[in-house]
């Protein structure tokens, strides 16, 4: 019987190792295919959704002549619900504010605040309201009081429907003296722009220009 | 002869005038040009715009101006621009934004376009023009600066100025001069050359005007000065 030659230890040892590299790899490999991913987004119970955080933000815009602010607080009380709160802020005096209106609407409206919103004289102040498509230009009293007709607000687009009903408001865009708001209508065919209209404040009245303001 | 010549030249000398009158400038404010060099404060006065009674600011001539960041530096140029298409005044330190808001200019009467200096600095002013339905007469016209160029002359009276009579800037309101909103106004007399000296502060030689660029377009140019375009 011939004589085996003898395997260095140095060989079995390599061998060795290679079987348990070997063995490993194929481990990890098995246990990465039968074990679902980790996802960077874990999938929560029922019990685990995120429930909503109430947020507040607030801002404010100065009169042209910076003696008083317009204050506009947000408050979002749920996903479906925000409530806005408008107060003038005195800048020059040691005065409280004076809440104008505090309003819980739904998500899809809010109160946009047009650059020239104040009044000359810092007696009015208009917002453009926003609901979906639609939008209303109010005017208030800075003083939070009624307007002459008993209404705290006045609703700009709805007397330019009812008493220019042959026009469509186009924008109203900035205070033409302390009581005149700048009304441009749409043009006739929706495209090109129409006449301009002085809104008088304390009479509710438009006034047709000679003049385009567009 | 004489039949002949005589109607020949009285038409020639209407004609003439007729063409001297009409190649002149007329001026921002036709009713007062640049005659009050002096700060007029008329507290209590009632203005008028537009047919409408307007109360005029009441001015302390007592609080003086602070003027901003001092004298400007050969490094960084004061210098002021107006996009007359978006009614926009920017005002620059070399490349730095100073202050950029909404103003309205010429409405009734163009703002003429052009490269200007400040030549005078005056507190509060009364300022009227127009006729019929857009005469006004302006009390207390606060923080005026009055440009010039050589072709614009000083007596022509455009200037920038705050303005208490309307709120409607981003648009056209003025009879040429460039309104700005009170607060911005005051921003921009505190900061823009001649340093005041006084409620009327003349430019000099030692204290010399700020630039002043009128555009009927601009390019903004990120990190330096704008770019006028016609």
């Amino acid at each position: 019987m011939p004589r085996m030659k003898k395997t260095p230890p140095i060989a079995i040892v390599l061998i060795l190792l290679m079987i348990v590299m070997t063995s490993y790899s194929f481990m990890i490999l098995f246990f990465q295919t039968t074990q679902p991913r980790h996802s960077s987004v874990s999938l929560a119970s029922p019990d685990q959704v995120q429930a909503f955080e109430p947020t507040s933000s607030s801002s404010s815009w100065i009169s042209p002549d910076g003696s008083v602010s317009l204050k506009i607080d947000l408050n979002y009380d749920s996903e479906d619900s925000k409530t806005y709160t408008v107060s003038v802020h005195p800048e020059l005096k040691e005065q409280a504010d004076q809440l104008i209106f505090s309003k819980t609407v739904s998500a899809e409206v809010s109160y946009q605040v047009p650059y020239n919103t104040w009044s000359p004289d810092n007696k009015y102040f208009f917002l453009k309201e926003v609901s979906g498509g639609d939008e209303q230009i109010l005017v208030f009293k800075a003083d939070g009081e009624p307007f002459r007709n008993g209404q705290s607000i006045l609703n700009l687009t709805e007397f330019f429907a009812e008493k220019l009903p042959q026009f469509s408001l186009k924008e109203v865009t900035g205070w033409a003296s302390p009581t005149l708001l700048i009304a441009n209508a749409h043009g006739s065919d929706e495209q090109t722009d129409g006449p301009s209209f002085w809104f008088e404040v304390t009479s509710t009245s438009f006034i047709r220009l000679s003049g385009n303001f567009n | 002869m004489t039949k002949i010549l005589l109607p020949i030249f009285l038409l020639s000398g209407v004609l003439t005038l007729l063409y001297f009158q009409s190649s002149k400038l007329p001026c921002a404010n036709t009713g007062t040009c640049a005659n009050t060099l002096e700060s007029v404060v008329e507290n209590d006065a009632v203005g008028t715009f537009l047919g409408q009674t307007v109360a005029a600011p009441h001015i302390d001539e007592n609080v003086s101006i602070t003027p901003v960041l001092g004298v400007e530096t050969e490094e960084k140029p004061k210098h002021i621009y107006v996009d007359l298409e978006k009614q926009t005044l920017y005002a620059y330190d070399g490349n730095e934004l100073f202050l950029q808001t909404l103003v309205s200019t010429g409405r009734w009467g163009r703002t003429p376009p052009g490269n200007y200096k400040i030549w005078i600095k005056i507190r509060s002013t009364r300022m009227s023009g127009g006729s019929g339905s857009d005469y006004y007469n302006l009390p207390n016209v606060p923080y005026t600066m009055f440009f010039y160029s050589d072709k614009v002359p000083k007596d022509r009276g455009y200037a920038l100025h705050g303005a208490y009579w309307h709120n409607n800037f981003g648009h056209e309101m003025s009879h040429g001069c460039v309104n700005l909103r009170i607060i911005d106004a005051k921003a921009l007399y505190e900061w823009a050359l001649p340093v005041s000296t006084a409620s009327t502060t003349h430019a000099t030689a030692d204290n010399p005007g700020t630039e002043i660029s009128i555009c009927p377009r601009m390019q903004i140019n990120e990190g330096s000065t704008p770019t006028c375009l016609e």
